[in-house]
């Protein structure tokens, strides 16, 4: 039964319920291990636009999961399935920023893995998702240590796809440790291993980080050319947020190329959207980016008010004190007049950048 | 069907000319050595020969992650204690997880 032929005005859980419970056919063994699996891929298709439903049909599929009699099938593929379920729902949790109930959740994952068959693609999976989780937590180590498993098993079974989205998952975590050359290389690699029209949301992925690492490695104009030929690709995939990430690439090539007013302009933008989404953080960031754009085109006093808000900001965050030092000698800075200021925000961003390690110290 | 099809082979050529801009492709992944984490795997090894060894202790190794968590710095959280969160995709903001990315 499909959600389409359902009440409107249920509540959403409601709704979910009854696509479970509302026939006897469906409380069939056969049917439950399918609705699982439905649900798993459901919650996988929400996983940039809607954390909440992601959430949702995450639990539904554990509960799904707990529901079926280990003798049916078995108990070890009954227990390779709770484990598949609630690795999903410990993504979803990441995804929508409940660190602690995704942590817990990951635990139980892998706790039911090893009652399971020992299905190696069912390990690739599992420490894929983990890698997603350790990188969230800025434990990059083991992060990445994950993904060389997950490479390794996908490229000894010949599955040279999910061998490359691998990769494609280990540069954006090797990028964010500052090594974006490394970065460039894996993306590409991964690209050139993957399906495209059996992950479309993959491409957009790979590609936006490329664009971005390219960026990094001061490669504008190869950003820039590599930007515009992906463009119908994001907007074929993208979503809201993701379409708004690609705006604030476009932000950091223009200012590389020193076109400073249309970057003020698109970081201008996308801190408007980052911030009425409520994603105060990368809001933040962006301002990072709007403050060096500032600062060279002299606008000293709009990239002084901005220092104290983020001084602010990183404060309520417990970011790294090296990069709240920082930006206190910034803000000072102005107060002296000295002409240093251009330096001091890319310290910050430096401090940034090399304090990611002291900041899965910091609880939040 | 066909329309995806088509998308995907438009997909698939704008990353042709994606790949040589960026002018990095390796063609080599399978006998790359990694991080010393994984056996260097042969592109005729069995799945079900050398691996098998490899991935139990992978297995065991997944289980032990959650058994007892350390920090980035080393020092050791108890199970089931709050582990710091991350607020956005990697620490830069921009980049897509292919997981998903939190506050999506």
């Amino acid at each position: 039964m499909s959600d389409h032929h359902l009440p409107t005005d249920l509540h959403q859980e409601q709704r979910l319920s009854m696509i479970g419970e509302a026939s006897p056919w469906l409380r069939g063994g056969i049917q439950r291990w399918g609705l699982c699996e439905s649900l798993i891929a459901r919650s996988q298709a929400c996983r940039y636009d809607a954390p909440e439903r992601m959430v949702l049909l995450a639990e539904r599929a554990v509960s799904v999961a707990e529901e079926i009699d280990p003798m049916e099938y078995g108990p070890e593929l009954t227990a390779d399935l709770r484990a598949r379920a609630l690795a999903e729902l410990a993504n979803a949790y990441r995804v929508a920023d409940d660190y602690e109930s995704a942590e817990r959740a990951m635990r139980s994952a892998a706790e039911w893995s090893a009652r399971g068959t020992r299905d190696p693609l069912l390990l690739a999976r599992i420490m894929d998702l983990t890698a997603s989780l350790r990188g969230g937590q800025r434990r990059m180590t083991e992060a990445l240590a994950l993904l060389d498993s997950v490479f390794a098993i996908y490229a000894s079974h010949g599955d040279r796809h999910n061998a490359g989205r691998a990769l494609i998952s280990k540069g954006v975590f090797v990028g964010s440790s500052s090594d974006a050359e490394e970065a460039v290389a894996l993306l590409s690699s991964g690209l050139a291993m993957i399906q495209p029209a059996a992950d479309p949301k993959l491409v957009l992925s790979a590609v936006h980080n490329l664009v971005g690492f390219l960026a990094d490695c001061r490669q504008f104009r190869q950003a820039q050319r590599l930007l515009r030929l992906s463009r119908r690709v994001y907007f074929a995939e993208g979503d809201h947020v993701n379409l708004t990430k690609l705006r604030w690439l476009e932000g950091r090539i223009e200012a590389g190329l020193g076109r400073l007013d249309s970057a003020e302009e698109a970081f201008l933008h996308v801190r408007q959207e980052l911030a009425q989404t409520g994603l105060d953080y990368q809001a933040a960031l962006v301002s990072l980016d709007l403050a060096t754009v500032w600062l060279r085109q002299g606008k000293v006093a709009e990239t002084r008010s901005l220092v104290e808000e983020l001084v602010a900001t990183f404060r309520a965050r417990r970011i790294a004190r090296e990069a709240i030092a920082a930006l206190l000698l910034l803000k000072e800075s102005f107060e002296t007049e000295m002409g240093t200021q251009l330096e001091l925000l890319r310290a910050v961003a430096g401090f940034l950048d090399r304090a990611r390690h002291s900041l899965a110290a910091s609880p939040r | 069907m066909s329309r995806k099809v088509a998308t995907g082979q438009r997909i698939m050529a704008i990353f042709i000319v994606a790949l040589s801009l960026a002018g990095t492709v390796h063609a080599s992944i399978l006998s790359e050595s990694g991080s010393g984490t994984a056996p260097v795997l042969q592109s005729d090894t069995g799945f079900l020969g050398l691996a098998w060894s490899w991935i139990e202790e992978a297995w065991t190794g997944l289980t032990g992650i959650f058994s007892s968590s350390t920090t980035q710095n080393g020092g050791s959280v108890p199970p089931g204690a709050t582990t710091s969160g991350g607020t956005d995709c990697g620490d830069t903001g921009w980049v897509i997880d292919p997981n998903g990315c939190p506050g999506s």
